[in-house]
């Protein structure tokens, strides 16, 4: 297991001095995040969303559990998210690192807690059978900014899940294969998403979608949550460099811009792989790349 | 075993279109997307780099394997598989030239669809050529299932393995077909594992072939010449 390599001072001046006449290392201008790719399918529910050279899968999954006892009439929804040697080599497996307890809480907090999914509708037969609904979400590579990366991925998934349906008569709950009724969507109340920005210069410098190099070399950094409906779902700060108030507002309409931008690429994305997905539809093929027959 | 067409139109001796993506993650020295059709699992290679001391052994590198599900947190499964990918990617590298050193190896199954193991391993030995790693041999693995009516299929989906009656999956290495891992489950006659046998080395063959061609045109993507095969 090697170890991160800090980095070194010519490093850090190059960077800070390029800030200071507002340019970045990877030419983007403070205000610009990286690319977006959005990638849907084969199966329902899978998202690999890549933002720049960071790259994310989620996928969910559905089964049917017994509710808990003091919330009968609630489906279960679960985020998962574990970092392993494949999104850095310097990452231990097994040892809960720091960066996977901070990012685990701000997911929690912006999908699960802000209630995007509606676990009212996920119940079947109340005290009986629920739907249990787990995002599991894996880090392919780390390169900066997996936050906004992990949220995007896990709320493409989730537009893009579709469960069983079922058919309740009485106590009987029958569940119909994907081939005898088309699949469901979940009810989600919302669509947030996390917007990252970096702070350099005790917080008199900003930018947005940190890389992996500005992160390590900021000062401090926050996490806006937000939604289409232009509301603020979770407000992250843990530590750093004080900021002005101005600056928090800053964050948030800016954070607002971009979150409306996103959502529309992620809805017409998940879209567009249905269409094909649908019956009657072209079945979207394997992984990409170089494909050959047999 | 005639031609009967299955669910999805193949033939019993027809692997589903296999896909690759080369060097496909920026922080790893290799990694490989590989795909039976919706079968897919990425695999990241790092190394040979510095090990823990603890680690360290003297002759040769040391090999770490991870496995990740789809789905779910790593069980019981994930650790016999991590057991196969070891054994395999110990077997293939030539360890003894990179002695105090570690060579990680980490897969991530990106969506079951059947023959996991074949996706897995085949994704596998395509990373560790993708990192540049010194290799004794290539693995090519596929997956054969048997029918409760005795027919052979090569390559099963999810839904062809939950109703077999036996499954196998075999690795052979390069061109002398050397088996170099099997792994059956269920009921079988000793005639049915040999047939069994022969199906997964054409299969094997045509993983390789598979693996030819992607190589090619990777590297004549990078612009090397490649000359035409002996």
């Amino acid at each position: 297991m090697p170890r991160e390599v800090e980095p070194s001072t010519i490093e850090r001046e190059f960077v800070l001095a390029a800030l200071g006449q507002g340019k970045r290392v990877d030419g983007r201008t403070p205000y610009d995040m990286r690319a977006i790719d959005i990638q849907l399918g084969p199966a329902y529910g899978l998202a690999e969303v890549a933002l720049g050279k960071t790259r994310v899968v989620a996928k969910v999954a559905a089964q049917v559990v017994r509710p808990y006892p003091d919330r009968p009439n609630e489906g279960q929804f679960q985020l998962n998210l574990e970092l392993s040697s494949m999104a850095s080599p310097t990452i231990e497996t097994g040892r809960l690192s720091e960066e996977e307890v901070l990012v685990t809480r701000v997911l929690e907090k912006a999908i699960r807690q802000s209630r995007a999914v509606d676990t009212e509708s996920l119940c079947l037969l109340a005290g009986e059978k629920v739907w249990s609904v787990r995002v599991d979400i894996h880090v392919l590579d780390h390169y900066g900014n997996l936050i906004d990366c992990a949220t995007m991925a896990a709320m493409a998934a989730l537009l893009h899940f579709r469960r069983p349906d079922v058919t309740i008569i009485g106590e009987d709950v029958t569940i119909h294969t994907l081939e005898e009724r088309n699949p469901v969507p979940l009810s989600l109340h919302h669509i947030p998403l996390c917007i990252s920005f970096a702070f350099f210069e005790q917080g008199e410098q900003l930018v947005i979608d940190p890389s992996y190099l500005e992160e390590r070399l900021q000062d401090g950094d926050m996490t806006v949550t937000v939604n289409t409906h232009r509301e603020l779902c979770a407000l992250s700060k843990a530590g750093g460099a004080p900021l002005p108030s101005e600056q928090v507002l800053r964050c948030i309409q800016l954070a607002t811009a971009k979150g409306a931008e996103i959502t529309e690429r992620i809805q017409n994305a998940v879209r567009a792989s249905l269409d094909a997905l649908l019956p009657g539809g072209q079945k979207g093929s394997g992984g990409g790349g170089i494909g050959l027959d047999r | 075993m005639s031609g009967s067409s299955r669910a999805d139109g193949r033939t019993a001796t027809q692997l589903r279109p296999m896909s690759a993506s080369q060097g496909v993650l920026a922080r790893a020295d290799g990694a490989v997307r590989f795909g039976f059709g919706d079968a897919l699992a990425i695999c990241s290679v790092n190394g040979p780099m510095e090990a823990k001391l603890k680690e360290e052994q003297l002759d040769r590198a040391t090999i770490e394997v991870q496995y990740r599900p789809a789905t779910g947190v790593p069980g019981v499964r994930a650790r016999v598989m991590e057991a196969a990918i070891r054994d395999i990617v110990e077997a293939s590298v030539l360890a003894n030239h990179h002695p105090r050193t570690l060579v990680q190896v980490t897969v991530q199954h990106l969506n079951e669809a059947g023959s996991a193991m074949a996706t897995t391993l085949n994704a596998v030995a395509m990373a560790l050529l993708n990192a540049g790693l010194p290799l004794r041999s290539m693995p090519a693995t596929t997956t054969c299932a048997i029918t409760a009516d005795g027919e052979l299929l090569i390559d099963p989906t999810a839904e062809e393995e939950a109703v077999a009656a036996s499954i196998h999956t075999m690795a052979f290495v390069q061109e002398q077909h050397q088996l170099v891992y099997i792994e059956s489950t269920g009921h079988y006659t000793e005639e049915q594992l040999a047939a069994c046998h022969e199906l997964c080395r054409a299969g094997a063959d045509k993983v390789y072939a598979f693996y030819r061609v992607a190589l090619e045109k990777k590297l004549a993507e990078e612009g090397f010449v490649v000359e035409a095969a002996a």
